[in-house]
């Protein structure tokens, strides 16, 4: 049932709209959802605790906890676990929020899943989108229970007024396959022109032109 | 003959553990130990087998950073000292155990191996890579490679520090054992689409990944597991045998569990006295296992009884029996169905061997002999052999995969270690980054320059070090985290240290030298390896910097436009490309931001201008107005940023209307650049007011925008009265700019032809172009029509564009019995909207609200008389009964007089329209207005500008 009211909730219904849809009433669908965020802050109340052990180690630590450099990268863990880590720098968040005319620690985040498969993406013709509020001080997260198989994109954004507002994009990553190929499967040639899309190869070449806006 | 194949290969990998400055790190003794209890007795099992002319074959991977501690000096030389310890120790034993003959024994069995190993030893003069030579060169031993630090290539970010990797890796195989190997063990056999790639790149031509990968290919591999399979790359991919996987490593029922063999976990190290043992283990009185273990498994939770070797030995001998049986069991059944010999490759850590489990050189010895000798099923063979005798393999898509727990990449990856990513991921970026700039720049100073990629060099090694898989597993497994962190963090500090060095130009000479002196791995690595892999975008990228350096521009202007030809939708776009193209003619670089579109490139170079189309995360059409604009805004921010990393400088921000403020503000901001901002209209004109919240907010952002701007241009002193009304901007930030037209040749056309075919007569005609929306006042011109149709019957009037007016004036059109003598043409083309001006005897512009009015100007340019309203900027532009007629704004009585007038005196008008033509020349041509667009930049204190002064 959350995952509908979730799923409903990011297609921007009203509680009203999603209690009707889902034949609860508004309090039961407001109580799901404050449960949900209750879990989603103690999964990152876990990360916290990670990342201040990582840093807490040693006295004269000397690696920067972040780098001033936007980005949100995605890696496969497994055929159904995403590990996505981001860094949104100071300029960025004041632009968005200037834009949202609200206080950028205010604002809920999250990160909205795309299922790319095949695509040659435009932002709207994705098989599935799935959205995962993370709390304020998160820095990374694993998505669970991912589609092996498949081709993923993550934008790390903003909900606001029910809306989401991506304010950075990762590349491409592509989940295993856990499954044997299905009779008949065919050899899919790699792409040869490799400007566009490389996205069926895990990694990227550097480039001075980076996909910042791919 | 036989009917199938057998491939044994061991992958031999330690971390660089040489700590140069102290010879008592605990991590440095794993080195000692693995050399003592498996690489040597390997070396002397596979020596002589080789010495009793058995023809077997083996396959050994030899990790880079294992090669360059087997081939280092200082390791060899503590290494001596270790086995002299331990065989001191091992005579110890013997006379310790003097009252006990059952331990003698024992501890004898030690004394004599250890003596017969220093005595090895010495012959190779302590040089086991001698002995490895020896072993390759007969052929019988294929050594291949391995990433260079054995980095976990999945996880590695970019393509140049997988390369890296791997030609360093190469190089130094090949350095130290004097060939290039055919093969690579892929660290735990990470393997992701791609990799393929990059192996086939640097000339490798097989590698292994785990029985699953191969399970899990696509198409379904024919020959299952017991052939290799071919990526689309054309790299070969060898899959290990799970079952003959199980057989050695299984924790539960594998080989080196029986209980008559030796327990690892008893050691003398443990239970002897302190006083006794303490100059054999740690001198910090840590006790250590000394390699001296006396006991047997025995059995689970019951007392540990005394090793006997030759139980041991026997259990080894029928052990090897038993693997060899299901090997050609495996092959007897895949025989009868497959089109050429079964392979089975079984694959194992070769530190399993003699150190976990004691007597696995044992087992080796005899399962090499015994297939060598007795096998008529089974024949030994290495994959470089099984390659050149097959030479097609099927093709597969592998996917990405390892062989660490549960297949994929959770060992390397989870809460434990996550977090070393972020980290190396951007020290790979950095490195790839200084050593592009070192390489663009270089050749200055010769000295420098070798100093230079000296710390280079040493900080491509403290990478590698720091992306070795090893630190990441031993988070995983929490057994020395505090060193594998530690190692992870000097390396990358060390690295950034270094590529700091190398940024700001000040060697440390000697720092440099005590990071080469602490970790000497790699002597020749090559930091080349490092520069961007696709050499022909960083040469777009200079070109695109030599382009804007060449010819010495006059300054650079960053253009913020929503909108830029082809794609228009108002008169904004087609003004800031005339405002761009002028500049450029003046020597000025302009380098336009816009929206990207489906029709159109997304880099291309217009009339000199340097246009960059953005796409955006969410496509126009999807969301609403505002968020797509935002989304925009993001883009160009973005977007000036892989300028300015390209070497792109501007001098001054351009931003046109609110559409672009977000990013203009920001970049202002961020590079400490003056901003300029056209307000090319007003939403507070558009609607005659605020009125909605959305407008209130377009109006809030057009505030913000003139506040935040170093100058505002208006197209005419109508709006800078209304933008210093409106937004309270002092009067000194703004400046009045018209907009211009380009005074091109009148189109040449058959003027009667034309008049036919929109089926007019020859009868005097009005025209109006424009949007047909209520601000344009065209209702007035029809009501003007109506009143003159009994005075001017002969008149037509034409009204060309679209607009949601369009069917209410039809309509009105009907009503008024007028409809007959005014034509809609809707949307007209350039060329015809020009044939169109010259075919009109009085171009006429009844607006109601017109911050410019630049049709009127076109109009002009051509020669055609007009009649414009007397609002906004046509106020400015025509002067009543000189260069035109004006009528009072919304007053039809008025425009029904001019008309009359104008209509009435063909002399006037035509004398009107070339005073009208000779302004539009003097006051509206586009040079001098960028002149005019340059002069405001260069007040704002850009320099270079003033150069056009000339």
């Amino acid at each position: 049932m959350l995952e509908k009211i979730l799923e409903l909730r990011a297609q921007s219904k009203s509680i009203a709209q999603i209690a009707q849809e889902c034949g609860l009433t508004i309090g039961q669908v407001k109580y799901r959802l404050q449960k949900d965020r209750a879990k989603v802050e103690s999964v990152s109340a876990e990360n916290r605790q990670m990342s201040s052990l990582a840093s807490r180690r040693e006295e004269n630590w000397q690696l920067p906890a972040f780098y001033g450099r936007d980005i949100v990268k995605v890696m496969a863990q497994s055929p159904t676990v995403l590990f996505v880590y981001w860094e949104i720098t100071w300029p960025r968040m004041r632009m968005v929020a200037s834009y949202l005319q609200a206080d950028f620690r205010q604002i809920q985040k999250g990160l909205r899943l795309y299922d790319v498969t095949e695509r040659l993406f435009d932002g709207q013709n994705a098989h599935s989108v799935r959205d995962i509020y993370v709390c304020e001080d998160a820095h990374s997260w694993y998505v669970n229970d991912v589609l092996p198989g498949r081709t993923y994109l993550i934008d790390f954004g903003l909900f606001e007024h029910g809306r989401f507002c991506p304010i950075l994009r990762s590349d491409v990553v592509v989940t295993p396959r856990n499954t044997k190929a299905a009779w008949g499967e065919p050899l899919v040639e790699p792409a040869s022109d490799r400007s566009a899309p490389a996205w069926f190869e895990n990694f990227s070449s550097y480039s001075l032109y980076s996909k910042t806006s791919k | 003959m036989h009917n199938g194949y057998l491939s044994l290969v061991l992958h031999a990998h330690m971390p660089y553990v040489r700590h140069g400055d102290r010879d008592d790190r605990l991590e440095e003794r794993w080195m000692y130990e693995a050399m003592l209890e498996c690489y040597i007795p390997l070396l002397m099992v596979f020596d002589k087998l080789l010495s009793d002319k058995i023809d077997f074959r083996m396959t050994m991977v030899l990790s880079p950073t294992l090669l360059s501690m087997l081939d280092d000096e200082l390791i060899a030389t503590r290494f001596r000292a270790y086995l002299a310890k331990t065989v001191e120790l091992a005579g110890k034993e013997v006379k310790h155990t003097a009252n006990n003959p059952a331990e003698q024994r024992i501890a004898k069995m030690y004394l004599e191996k250890f003596r017969t190993i220093a005595l090895f030893c010495s012959k190779l003069d302590y040089r086991l890579i001698e002995g490895f030579k020896r072993l390759a060169d007969s052929g019988c031993l294929e050594l291949i490679t391995c990433a260079a630090t054995h980095a976990f290539l999945p996880y590695v970010e970019t393509e140049e520090a997988i390369l890296a990797q791997l030609r360093t890796g190469m190089d130094t195989h090949e350095r130290i054992l004097g060939r290039r190997p055919r093969g690579i063990w892929l660290p735990e056999c990470g393997y992701t689409p791609g990799v393929d790639r990059l192996l086939r790149e640097v000339g490798l031509q097989y590698f292994f990944v785990d029985s699953h990968t191969i399970e899990h290919a696509t198409p379904q591999p024919r020959r299952g597991l017991l052939a290799p399979l071919g990526t689309m790359h054309g790299v070969v991919a060898f899959a290990r045998d799970d079952v003959a996987s199980q057989q050695v490593w299984s924790t539960f029922d594998g080989y080196p569990g029986d209980y008559d063999y030796r327990e690892y976990y008893r050691d003398i190290g443990f239970d002897r006295d302190m006083d006794y043992i303490e100059p054999y283990i740690h001198p910090a009185g840590i006790r250590i296992h000394t390699g001296l273990k006396y006991h047997r498994i025995t059995g689970r939770d019951v007392e540990k009884q005394l090793y006997e070797p030759d139980w041991a030995r026997e259990k080894a001998a029928s052990h090897a029996g038993h693997f060899l049986y299901h090997r050609e069991r495996q092959i007897e059944e895949a025989v009868a169905w497959m089109d050429r010999k079964p392979l089975v490759v079984a694959t194992y850590d070769a530190e399993l061997f003699g150190h976990w489990w004691y007597e696995g050189p044992q087992f080796l010895d005899y399962l090499l002999r015994k297939t060598a000798c007795d096998s008529q099923i089974v024949k030994l063979i290495t994959p470089s052999e099984y390659l050149d005798e097959y030479q097609e393999q099927d093709l597969g898509h592998l996917p990405m995969s390892t062989w660490g727990r549960n297949g994929y990449g959770e060992v390397w990856l989870n809460e434990k270690n996550g977090w070393l990513y972020r980290h190396l991921h951007q020290a790979e970026r950095d490195l790839i980054e200084v050593v592009t700039a070192f390489y663009e720049h270089k050749g200055q100073e010769q000295e420098r320059d070798q100093l230079a990629s000296r710390a280079l060099k040493q900080a491509g090694r403290e990478l590698m070090l720091a992306q070795s898989s090893d630190w990441a597993f031993i988070m995983d497994g929490q057994t020395v985290v505090e060193y594998a962190v530690r190692r992870t963090h000097d390396h990358l500090a060390n690295m950034r240290e270094l590529l700091a060095m190398v940024r700001e130009d000040r060697m440390d000479t000697e720092r440099l030298t005590q990071m080469e002196t602490a970790f000497p791995i790699f002597p020749h690595i090559d930091e080349t390896y490092y520069l961007p892999k696709e050499a022909h975008r960083v040469n777009v990228s200079h070109q695109l910097v030599a382009a804007s350096k060449g010819a010495e521009p006059a300054g650079v202007v960053l253009m913020l436009a929503w909108e830029f030809p082809p794609n228009v939708v108002g008169g904004l776009g087609r003004a800031v490309y005339d405002l761009a193209r002028h500049l450029v003619r003046q020597g000025v670089a302009v380098h336009v931001l816009t929206r990207a579109s489906d029709w159109s490139v997304a880099e291309e170079v217009m009339d000199g201008v340097h246009v960059h189309r953005l796409p955006t995360y969410i496509p126009a059409e999807q969301e609403d107005f505002l968020s797509w604009v935002f989304q925009l805004n993001l883009a160009m921010s973005d977007a000036t940023e892989q300028l300015w990393k390209n070497g792109v400088r501007p001098d001054v921000i351009h931003a046109h209307d609110w559409l672009v403020g977000w990013a203009a503000m920001e970049i202002k901001e961020r590079y400490s650049l003056p901003l300029v901002s056209t307000i090319h209209a007003l939403e507070y004109g558009r609607h005659q007011g605020i009125h909605t919240p959305l407008q209130e907010r377009i109006h809030n952002s057009e505030r913000t925008l003139a506040h935040a701007s170093d100058r505002v241009i208006v197209c005419s002193h109508y709006m800078a009265n209304e933008v210093q009304r409106l937004f309270d901007i002092p009067r000194a930030k703004l400046r009045v700019i018209h907009n211009g037209v380009d005074l091109a040749q009148p189109p040449a056309f058959d003027q009667n032809r034309l008049r036919e075919e929109l089926s007019i007569g020859d009868g005097p005609i009005l025209f109006f172009v424009g949007r047909l929306v209520q601000e344009k006042g065209v209702h007035l011109l029809l009501e003007a029509m109506a009143r003159l149709r009994y005075d001017f019957g002969h008149v037509t009037l034409l009204i060309a564009g679209k607009g949601p007016m369009q069917g209410q004036w039809q309509q009105r059109a009907e009503e008024m019995g007028i409809a007959e003598r005014v034509k809609f043409l809707g949307f007209v083309d350039d060329t015809r909207r020009d044939q169109l001006f010259l075919l009109a005897d009085i171009a006429v512009f009844p607006s109601l609200y017109e911050p410019f009015g630049i049709v009127a100007l076109e109009a002009m340019a051509l020669g055609v008389p007009i009649l414009a309203a007397d609002t906004g900027g046509l106020r400015e532009i025509v002067r009543h009964g000189e260069n035109g007629a004006t009528m009072y704004a919304g007053n039809p009585e008025s425009l029904t007089d001019q008309l009359r007038w104008l209509l009435q005196d063909p002399k006037k008008r035509r004398q009107m329209a070339q005073t009208a033509q000779h302004d539009v020349l003097q006051h509206y041509n586009w040079t001098s207005l960028a002149i005019q667009t340059m002069e405001e930049y260069r007040l704002l204190g850009v320099a270079c500008l003033a150069l056009s002064e000339k």
